[in-house]
């Protein structure tokens, strides 16, 4: 089983956020809160049975379940992202010298508020294809440092689609950036 | 109500009786005192709803009316008298046994369920079916096709409950062009779960690098069906499926976002046709980031685990869930991991056994990795004290993944440094013992297989995994059946052709013997060659 990859920077360090907003935007969410899990009731049968048919307990065999229609959020373009540089194409002079080329994202603080993502120019780090990293920074230019499920490291940015020059044995898969991909 | 005017009467006989004592001043007793008449004893309480915990018939408090009234024509007043809880113990184990608070009335519902509708109910939780005290003999309560009589037939289902899907049979490659299953909208997609109901599949998908998930109900050859492509995300938040469950009348879906800023971990219920049937049920609301969730299905309740970064910045550890039948979370989030040596715990995925939850996860940094193993009681409390480690991180194991095979546990794991670089196994017992010692289940040669995904048969597993020895510009899907010791049954197959890339395999029992496998692959009717997920299938041939 493959993995999204998060990448690590502004994503990591934010701190939990105050969960009070369990709807917004029509998306509804039920939440539990710690020492407020359910009891696994199963429903609110009160059948005094003993002897019920088949799938009680709360629940029927097969055409148990309600309609429900998830109310979604409004349409909505996504916002322009913020490119300082090409981060496929490092040492292109977008970034001064000793610089590279990172991307980030932002993410919103509200559900149905759009991520903001792009590119900057940062010093470039010098953790390799596989290393572990700690941060945005560490890695060297053209690499992302990403939580991959086994360990966080630095892998090459790859488009997702067409060739993705990763190097032997490696493939592109997406990490939450929209439009860049990370060789695994 | 009958049982609270009952009480009212019997109270008031009481005070009635009492006044015949000589000690009563209310009934005119003379003292010699000369100190007046002491002070008439104040009420506690003149009606049942006056004292405190009232209102619980299962834990009656009723106002003793033991004082008369201080006048002609006042209310007579008494004291509160706690009576005895309502036992509603029927001593039956096959009984959830409640009492109503308001109407103090016992119920008693079966405490097993009959999901599939075949008339067989799945056994209590932690019990084999048919066994002594089980209250079930339903084998495989998620498939009407499988109970006690039924007869074997090739259809991926235990159908006699012998502990053995299709006995006997092989698998082969179909041959068919892979159907592409994720929607034109967007230019990526990967797979996240695949299951069959019993009269379709459900293919789960991400598209979009986390835009939506999608769900979408596929013919035995893959096309889809009514209604087609669904959202299980409506919003762009960076979603990630985790993996679908079917458990006989409904399916069990998880996955991560970040809506809320910080990854949590979802959860819903779907319908046969993978529709949302009940609003989502966020599972995590603790500090950082809670990712890469796997679901099991107990017979009662369903299990989720993640890995979670809760207790320290940067290291995570696995924590898990119960949630029950309708969605509802039983208790909180439970840890079961700790750290170990600074290593995190990450990439859980989780099995469901006969009497425990069996949890397979990696520790270690990006270059030596152990993969770890543990059992759970099925209200996660650890079997095995400790876990063990079917690794010595000496080598890059993982992309672990565990399945259940009728009697024991079955983990697999690629190394990305060992040599060979393949698929790797081990059989693991309930109670830890480690039965069969991980071995290489595939031959990459000088190249690689990874990504291991399992479907375990009881007598053998089949493994379906990615390798790229073939020089096809890229991966291949492959499939080879190991017999229960982890011993080929038969050679390897390849079952995709295309060039580029084939990944990230996800095998799912059919109908009649098929084996569904939903995949990542580049259409390459796309310009540029998008990656999007598809779907194959792998035949069932019948044995002896």
């Amino acid at each position: 089983m493959r993995r999204l990859f998060l990448i690590l920077g502004f994503a990591l360090g934010l701190n939990a956020a105050v969960f009070t907003a369990v709807s917004g935007c029509g998306n509804t969410v039920i939440e539990i809160k710690p020492g407020e899990g359910g009891g696994g009731a199963g429903g609110n049968n009160t059948s005094s049975s003993s002897t019920g048919a088949a799938g009680d307990a709360g629940i029927d065999a097969k055409d148990a379940l309600p309609d429900y229609s998830d109310p979604g959020c409004p349409d909505a373009s996504p916002p322009e992202p913020q490119e300082e540089c090409d981060a496929f194409n490092q040492g292109n002079g977008d970034c001064p010298p000793g610089d590279g080329c990172y991307i980030f994202v932002q993410y919103p603080d509200e559900p149905c508020e759009q991520e903001l993502y792009g590119t900057y120019c940062s010093p470039a780090g010098s953790q390799g294809q596989g290393d572990a990293c700690g941060g945005a920074g560490q890695c060297a230019a053209g690499l992302v440092c990403v939580i991959t499920g086994f360990g966080t490291q630095c892998v090459q940015l790859c488009p997702l689609s067409g060739e993705s020059g990763c190097p032997d044995g490696l493939t592109c898969e997406a990490i939450d950036v929209e439009g860049y991909g990370g060789c695994f | 109500m009958f049982l609270k005017t009952n009480k009212l009467v019997r109270g008031a006989a009481l005070l009635a009786a009492l006044c015949g004592f000589t000690s009563m001043p209310a009934c005119g007793a003379k003292s010699g005192l000369n100190s007046g008449p002491p002070a008439p004893t104040e009420p506690e309480c003149y009606r049942d709803e006056d004292c405190a915990g009232s209102g619980d018939a299962c834990i009656p408090v009723i106002c003793d009316l033991d004082i008369p009234p201080v006048k002609e024509g006042a209310d007579p007043g008494g004291h509160c008298v706690e009576l005895d809880p309502i036992d509603c113990d029927d001593n039956d184990p096959c009984t959830k046994d409640a009492c109503d608070s308001f109407t103090g009335i016992c119920s008693y519902e079966l405490a097993t369920y009959d999901l599939d509708g075949d008339g067989y109910r799945g056994p209590l939780l932690g019990k084999k079916a048919g066994t002594e005290g089980s209250c079930g003999d339903d084998c495989d309560d998620t498939n009407e096709a499988a109970h006690p009589g039924g007869i074997e037939v090739c259809d991926g289902v235990d159908n006699d409950c012998n502990d053995i899907i299709d006995d006997n049979a092989t698998f082969v490659a179909q041959g068919l062009e892979p159907v592409r299953v994720s929607t034109t909208e967007f230019d990526y997609a990967d797979p996240a779960g695949l299951a069959w109901s019993g009269e379709s599949y459900v293919a789960e998908y991400t598209s979009g690098q986390g835009k939506r998930i999608f769900t979408a109900p596929l013919t035995a050859a893959g096309n889809k069906l009514p209604p087609g492509d669904t959202m299980l995300t409506e919003l762009d938040a960076d979603s990630y499926g985790g993996q679908l469950i079917w458990i006989g009348d409904r399916y069990g879906a998880v996955w991560q976002d970040r809506r809320f800023e910080n990854y949590e971990i979802f959860f819903t219920l779907l319908n046969d046709k993978g529709e949302k049937a009940i609003p989502d049920v966020r599972l995590t609301s603790a500090f950082g980031f809670s990712l890469y969730p796997s679901i099991g299905w107990n017979g009662t309740e369903f299990i989720v685990a993640w890995q979670d970064e809760r207790d320290e910045p940067g290291f995570y550890n696995v924590y898990a869930q119960r949630v029950d039948v309708n969605g509802v979370p039983i208790g909180d989030n439970v840890a079961l991991t700790q750290d170990i040596q600074g290593f995190g715990n990450e990439a859980p995925w989780i099995a469901v056994g006969e009497t425990s939850v069996g949890l397979t996860w990696g520790i270690g940094d990006t270059n030596y990795r152990w993969i770890q193993f543990q059992t759970f009681t099925p209200d996660l409390q650890p079997i095995m004290p400790e876990p063990i480690s079917l690794t010595d991180g000496n080598t890059n194991a993982r992309g672990q993944y565990v399945v259940w095979n009728q009697t024991n546990y079955v983990v697999a794991w690629h190394d990305e440094s060992a040599d060979p670089k393949a698929i790797y196994a081990a059989v693991v017992e309930e109670n830890g013992a480690v039965s069969v010692t991980p071995k290489a289940i595939s031959s990459p040669g000088t190249a690689r297989s990874r990504f291991p995904n399992l479907r375990g048969y009881g007598n053998r597993v089949l493994a379906v995994y990615q390798d790229n020895r073939d020089g096809n510009d890229g991966y291949e899907l492959y499939a080879r059946m190991v017999d229960a010791l982890l011993n080929p049954m038969t050679g390897e197959q390849r079952i995709t052709f295309k060039s580029k890339d084939s990944t990230g395999p996800i095998a799912a029992f059919g109908p009649e013997g098929e084996v569904g496998v939903l995949f990542q692959d580049y259409d390459l009717q796309t310009t540029p060659a998008q990656q999007q997920v598809f779907f194959t299938r792998l035949g069932c041939v019948a044995g002896n």
